[in-house]
């Protein structure tokens, strides 16, 4: 019964225009970036890439790890419950035989493996395109634990905006609100970056890797940092450069974040009454 | 016990009461219908009885176990919700596959009810181009199907066209015969006259009143009795010898008499006694008038 949810979900998210807009303008990118690198041949530009050739498949796998695909988790996961309120759907699968957290469960999976499913539809272009148009790629062993901190990593937000719809249930509200969590957490970490710096104090430091914006944008950047040539590229696309956190800080906060946000969704789920349809 | 059962059954939203200590049975073999109107609590009711809703205090049990504890039961229940809300990127056969596979329900079963609202030429569309109509007939068939043991409806007639309703009555009256337990709630009267077998009247959360539907035009309406005669001035003689008739009201040849209590049997012997020629006699139940008064007096309660 989960896989038949499992696929429901998956269906559902894929049939919304707001994830398939998403999900092309990652696509656009993905190419773009590297027909852009191809074409532009300035003796700097040449200079710059020449050593970093053989791993820019790096470039578009990190690429959509920076912002993209936390927006195309927010914007599966945020609607996940809370669309099913607002269009009242939740009613034909409550009064059947399946129990709220196995319908959770399922939605949650579904959307997950959906988002793991779109990275990895960007990890294929990526790898394509950066052995059509740079040649032979290198260091490849490394992209397994690449892509799995990178789906590791997305649980964050995923679960945060699981949260935010279920607790809400209206997914405008709770993209909205998901999403100004991941822009504002980015936006205060790097001023706690900057003050950091111009102080010395690293308490700030400590503050800005607390925020749920670092664990999960950062791990698979702390992890690419061990791909030897790989510090140009993980600089320039890097959101926290230089902030002091150990990718064991990044496992722990996404975990904990992860695992707070889904506690509350399932208590929600679980307790509260199904209101006639909202919207 | 088998079918539904609804123990003093309350939920509150704040200080208003939705369900003040309801009790309720829906047995196999009869269409028990909720009445009362808007606010009254028939759909926090149902709601509580399809899980969607936690209650207060009290119990349900469906088919003898507790829908809370025991989700399986539902692979037994049908549902229709009034205003369904499906899955719009499905399409009805896709939806009723779903169903038919959650429920554990062979698959041929789908053509079968797609055929009973007849739906078959119109089933590989996506749900969100249909008519509320459509949708409607997609929600019963999906109710109907694996031919459950209880059949649990809130207004299935809203959207629904005569000919759909002609279906959906034909086929409630199969399944009451074949012992299903069906639970309605519903505005329609004509629906009500013909298939009620007990009637739950709910007034602000509470039970106002439980009874079939003639005790039901009884006791809020009166005892209202139907004569056809061409011989007035005989009848028009014995009704003024009659202390018990309250009301006269003549129309061509059809007198519409209104009695103090039910006296119906000693009348008809006057009317037979005094040699009146009674073409037509019988009950008058305006369940329409019923209702409206049944609501009056509950207001005034």
């Amino acid at each position: 019964m989960i896989g038949e949810l499992i696929l429901y979900e998956m269906r559902r998210s894929v049939a919304r225009k707001k994830v398939v807009s998403l999900i092309l303008i990652t696509v656009v990118f993905e190419v773009g970036i590297y027909v852009a690198l191809s074409q532009v041949r300035s003796p700097r530009i040449e200079e710059l890439i020449s050593p970093i050739q053989p791993i820019l498949w790096l470039v578009g796998v990190l690429l959509p790890q920076s912002l993209l695909l936390h927006f195309i988790t927010i914007s599966i996961s945020s609607g996940s419950m809370s669309e099913e309120y607002e269009q009242g759907t939740v009613d034909f699968f409550l009064t059947k035989a399946i129990t709220r957290l196995k319908f959770g469960t399922g939605k949650l999976l579904g959307g997950f493996i959906l988002v793991s499913l779109i990275y990895i539809l960007m990890v294929i272009l990526a790898i394509t395109f950066s052995s059509l148009l740079f040649g032979s790629q290198e260091y490849l062993n490394f992209l397994p634990g690449l892509i799995l901190t990178v789906i590791f990593s997305s649980l964050t937000f995923f679960s945060i905006a699981f949260m935010v719809g279920e607790l809400v249930r209206r997914s405008s509200l709770a993209f909205l609100i998901s999403s100004s969590v991941l822009i504002g957490s980015i936006l205060v970490g790097a001023v706690l970056v900057f003050v950091a710096r111009l102080t010395g104090d690293d308490l700030y430091n400590v503050i800005a890797i607390a925020l749920p914006s670092w664990g999960a944008t950062e791990l698979p950047f702390l992890y690419a940092g061990g791909i030897p040539n790989s510090s140009l590229i993980v600089q320039a696309l890097e959101i926290f450069p230089g902030v002091p956190g150990t990718q064991i800080d990044a496992v722990i906060l996404t975990i904990g974040y992860s695992s707070i946000a889904l506690i509350i969704s399932f208590v929600s789920l679980l307790t509260r009454d199904i209101p006639k349809r909202i919207a | 016990m088998e079918g539904v059962e609804v123990i003093e059954l309350k939920k509150s939203y704040g200080r208003r009461k939705a369900l003040a200590g309801i009790s309720l049975r829906a047995e196999p073999g009869k269409v028990t219908v909720i009445l009362g109107p808007n606010g009254a609590g028939k759909t926090t009711l149902i709601r509580s009885l399809m899980t969607l809703i936690f209650p207060d205090s009290g119990q349900v049990r469906i088919l003898g176990r507790d829908p809370f504890r025991h989700k399986e039961v539902f692979n037994r229940v049908g549902y229709v919700q009034e205003l369904p809300n499906l899955p719009p990127f499905m399409s009805g056969r896709e939806l009723l596959e779903f169903s038919a596979r959650i429920k554990g329900v062979p698959r041929e079963e789908v053509d079968h009810v797609l055929e009973l609202v007849d739906m078959r030429e119109n089933a590989n569309r996506k749900i969100a181009k249909y008519s509320k109509g459509m949708t409607q007939r997609i929600a019963l068939a999906e109710a109907l199907l694996g031919e459950p043991d209880v059949l649990v409806m809130d207004e299935p007639n809203v959207g629904t066209d005569p000919v759909l309703n002609l279906r959906l009555r034909q086929e409630l009256e199969k399944m009451k015969r074949e012992g299903t337990s069906i639970l309605i709630s519903t505005h329609e009267l004509e629906e009500v006259k013909r298939l009620g077998d007990e009637v739950y009247f709910l007034f602000n959360g509470e039970l106002f009143f439980k009874g079939t539907v003639e005790e039901l035009v009884l006791r809020f309406l009166g005892v209202r009795v139907v004569v056809e005669t061409c011989d007035r001035e005989s009848l028009l003689g014995v009704l003024k010898r009659l202390d018990y008739v309250m009301e006269v009201k003549e129309s061509g040849n059809r007198f519409l008499i209104r009695l103090s209590s039910d006296k119906r049997e000693e009348f008809l012997r006057e009317l037979v006694l005094n040699e009146v020629r009674v073409r037509g006699f019988f009950l008058d139940q305006s369940l329409e008038e019923a209702y409206e008064a049944a609501v009056r007096e509950a207001v005034r309660a």
